[in-house]
């Protein structure tokens, strides 16, 4: 098989490379981690002003002040125009929020939309209000079963250089107990996600315990979206070229890309999107010898229904 | 252990070190190995056997990066062990990384596999990586060294599914013309 010489070709692979591996999803955890408590912080403390800034941010768009999402995918990819025709067509859109009452008061808002009979772009942002983390969740048998069985931690782990380079200077719980490798990762994540309080009470408990679990939330659009009632992911089976679905993301927002549609949603006057957001419990399970362990559970979802029209109709008027 | 002292053990011919190796990278070698075997039973015997062939090549063989080094025994380890399962049962989680590689390859008519080998072939491939940004490069690792799935790799990098799945294919196309512009055929 010609493929498997290339498998093997992997071998010589270098090493910086496949450091990269465990790097960038450390960078991703982050980066994730910070943004979530800043927008929160950011809604709860000042949801007026959040609100007000929402509205000049959708003036500054509308009146070209600032890049609208379709308009920075226009930039950053020059050679696709269906960015240029999407940013084109969606100039005088207004943004249309929805409320996510299953998950606190999170809004799912809906900047631009284009759809031309063929492809569906939709430029959103989720507006997230989540519960505070959870510290010191009781774990049963079954969720430590789960928890070890599908651990989601990074392979490996982090040496205190690499600590110290992202979390800051090690803290003298973690000197203390000379915690290591996967350990110090999750230790780095929960220090940069927890408030200082939450932080004290989570290494109270581990050093009383020995272990300590937190749960976090998070939310996100699933993968299955329905146009006209059929499954995306369905068009796509038996098609590994097709891109089909993809999320692009910008400063400004998430661009939710759909290519090819179901023949259902091909060439329509108007066509229904319905995209399920989703909520989802992760759990951070932290050993004082070292073991960390990390999973999640699906928790609530909220479908939201979207009607398109195609600006074909438009440009035969 | 550090691994500096780990491999010292190696050199003092201490059985030690496999000890320190098991405790340190034994879940990560795992982790290889089941991604690419799926059977637990397999998983084991051949992380045993990477230990074994870390005491056969160290020394002489002095490795920069020991975590890189026992993963790469592993996976040649996991690939003969599957190459041996394969002879009696498909394995299809396999089979399916096979085809969605077979799609880089410039020339499907062109019997001829052995004009090139494994380390040039790597030396391309390493020039592709570097032109990649760095999560582009984590991603395809993830799944093409690693043998992770989809959505092992989404919820390692924070990604949804359908993101993870165009990017390793808009990557598969560029790997395809990268390999086609360095007139490598398989």
């Amino acid at each position: 098989m010609r493929s498997k010489k290339l498998f093997d070709a992997m071998e010589y692979v270098d090493d910086r490379f496949l450091d990269l591996v465990d790097s960038q999803a450390r960078q991703t955890n982050q980066e994730g981690t910070g943004s979530i408590r800043s927008l929160r912080r950011a809604i709860v403390v000042a949801l007026a002003a959040a609100i007000c800034v929402s509205l000049l941010a959708v003036t500054a768009v509308a009146a070209g002040w600032v890049p609208s999402i379709f308009g920075l995918l226009k930039e950053q990819f020059p050679q696709e125009t269906i960015y240029a025709q999407a940013e084109q067509a969606s100039q005088t859109q207004i943004p249309e929020v929805v409320e996510l009452p299953k998950m606190d008061a999170s809004k799912f808002v809906l900047s631009q939309s284009y759809y031309d009979g063929e492809t569906i772009l939709l430029g959103y942002n989720l507006e997230e209000v989540l519960p505070e983390p959870v510290v010191g969740y009781q774990v049963d048998e079954a969720l430590l079963r789960q928890l070890k069985g599908t651990n989601l931690m990074p392979f490996g782990g982090i040496d205190r250089k690499t600590y110290e380079a992202q979390y800051g200077t090690l803290p003298e719980y973690v000197q203390e107990h000379s915690m290591k490798r996967d350990a110090l990762a999750m230790e780095g994540e929960l220090r940069k996600m927890l408030s200082p309080e939450a932080y004290e009470k989570m290494w109270q408990l581990l050093v009383q315990n020995g272990y300590v679990c937190v749960v976090t939330q998070d939310l996100y659009v699933g993968d299955h979206i329905l146009v006209n009632g059929v499954d995306t992911i369905t068009a796509m089976t038996g098609n590994p070229d097709a891109i089909g679905i993809a999320d692009m993301y910008t400063e400004a927002g998430t661009c939710l890309y759909l290519n090819p549609l179901p023949d259902v949603g091909k060439n329509q006057s108007s066509i229904t999107v319905e995209l399920k957001v989703k909520s989802s419990y992760q759990y951070w399970y932290l050993e004082l010898d070292g073991h960390a362990y990390q999973t999640y559970a699906p928790n609530q979802e909220q479908i939201v229904s979207l009607t398109l029209d195609n600006v074909q109709n438009a440009s035969s008027k | 252990m550090e691994d500096t002292e780990i491999v010292r053990l190696y050199f003092q011919r201490s059985e030690e070190a496999i000890a320190q190796t098991q405790k340190k990278y034994g879940h990560y070698l795992s982790q290889v190995a089941y991604n690419i075997l799926h059977c637990q039973e397999d998983t084991e015997e051949v992380v045993g056997d990477t230990y074994w062939a870390a005491w056969n090549a160290i020394p002489p063989t002095k490795p920069n990066v020991l975590k890189h080094f026992l993963s790469r025994i592993t996976r040649n380890l996991s690939y003969d062990r599957m190459d041996y399962n394969t002879a009696k049962r498909r394995n299809p989680h396999m089979t399916v990384l096979f085809s969605e590689l077979d799609e880089c390859l410039p020339d499907r008519r062109n019997n001829t596999e052995k004009l090139w080998e494994a380390k040039q072939i790597g030396v391309s491939l390493n020039r592709f990586l570097g032109s990649v940004t760095a999560e582009d490069c984590a991603i395809f690792l993830s799944r093409y060294y690693y043998a992770m799935s989809v959505p092992d790799i989404s919820q390692r990098y924070h990604l949804p599914q359908r993101k993870v799945k165009y990017r390793l294919s808009r990557l598969r196309q560029q790997l395809r013309s990268h390999l086609q512009q360095e007139g490598v055929v398989l």
